[in-house]
């Protein structure tokens, strides 16, 4: 009688660990930050940012000045230049931007743009100030209807607050060459 | 008055028994090992031009292997090469991390890592967007006295692991010899 309980125990604790090991969420699912997820034209907040999308359009090539050098960048696909107002909520912070587009594809910010005035790579988001920057993504075309724009906090977003901006509802603008000056 | 202990003799069998066959099984195994290291030798596949190369992250396609030449200036070897993102996110380690990128071979000379440029226009590629793969230039400038009739370029793969074993979480981790291409460049004065 002694052995059967025995057994019993050993078998229902075998189903438990069992059990507990096929629920136990994983690192990357546990780990992940908190998504708000903000209606086209409408404004989000999460913990240490808010914020909306103002605009959007598309160019086949981006004309800047890189500290009084005149570049050019074209791309193998398109640029895609998203307008945000933003600000900080709390503490002053810095974010990342990323283009989440229509096959689930993460575009972070481009490289190849820098040193734009209001540009989102520089922004330092102050507490109850709004700022206006610009996003600069290079991505297929086929990525941008269908997409959002993801938007954390620089460094470490995982267990923090991230918005997920949904672009406006008209279709944006396509131009050949997008200037931006000082 | 103690009670006698001494094991009977088969408990003594059996154990010895299960001891011969772990020493047993552990020397076959080995031996197998060995067999399977012998049937399958660890050759690099070759890259060709043309053909992608899984580079872990992007893949590299090869496309033209030249030799710039020119009087007062070291010479310089280019590969053009087609990179492509594979993975879902932009990617600033496209060649892994910490970044290996193709490691050209010359005989026994130390030759630095290749600067990268953009074909298009020039400028360093900083980072590979995903769907968007991009022409471009890797350039090694060799040590002088470096007669580069034949060279070769090894290319290699980092490993994606789904479930690393501290975190489980999905890491790139280690990388291991994905191909290697031997060809004569073009010299270009």
């Amino acid at each position: 009688m002694i052995s059967v309980t025995n057994l019993a125990i050993i078998g229902i604790s075998a189903a438990a660990l069992g059990a507990m090991m096929v629920t136990n969420p994983d690192y990357n699912r546990a780990l992940r930050p908190f998504v708000t997820h903000v209606a086209a034209g409408e404004a989000g907040q999460t913990r240490l940012i808010a914020g909306r999308v103002t605009g959007w359009r598309t160019a086949d090539q981006v004309a800047f000045s890189d500290y009084g050098t005149e570049t050019l960048r074209d791309s193998e696909g398109v640029f895609l230049i998203v307008d945000l107002s933003l600000s900080g909520t709390t503490a002053s912070t810095m974010v990342a931007a990323s283009w989440i587009g229509a096959s689930g594809r993460e575009y972070m910010t481009t490289k190849r743009i820098a040193n734009v005035p209001g540009q989102l790579e520089d922004l330092w988001l102050q507490p109850g100030l709004e700022s206006k920057t610009i996003a600069f993504f290079e991505l297929p075309p086929d990525e941008v209807a269908g997409g959002a724009l993801r938007l954390a906090i620089r460094l470490d977003p995982d267990l923090d607050g991230t918005l997920l901006l949904d672009p406006p509802a008209e279709a944006p603008a396509h131009e050949d060459v997008a200037r931006f000056g000082p | 008055m103690s009670e006698d202990t001494k094991p009977t003799l088969l408990r003594r069998l059996w154990l010895r028994l299960l001891a011969t066959l772990g020493v047993a099984a552990a020397v076959l195994l080995g031996w197998w090992w060995r067999v399977e290291d012998a049937r399958t030798p660890d050759q690099i596949p070759p890259a060709i031009f043309g053909q992608p190369v899984d580079m872990g992250r992007s893949m590299a396609t090869p496309l033209a292997l030249d030799l710039h030449r020119q009087a007062g200036k070291a010479d310089q070897l280019v590969l053009t090469a087609r990179l492509e993102n594979i993975t879902g996110e932009t990617q600033l380690a496209y060649f892994g991390q910490p970044p290996l990128p193709p490691e050209l071979v010359i005989g026994d000379a130390d030759i630095p890592a290749p600067e990268i440029i953009l074909k298009r226009d020039g400028a360093a590629l900083q980072q590979l967007q995903p769907r968007l793969p991009e022409e471009v230039e890797l350039i090694w400038t060799l040590p002088p006295g470096t007669v580069p009739a034949q060279v070769e370029i090894r290319f290699s793969k980092e490993i994606f692991k789904f479930r690393d074993n501290l975190y489980g979480q999905s890491s790139w981790l280690g990388t291991e010899p994905a191909a290697r291409l031997v060809a004569a460049p073009k010299v270009r004065t």
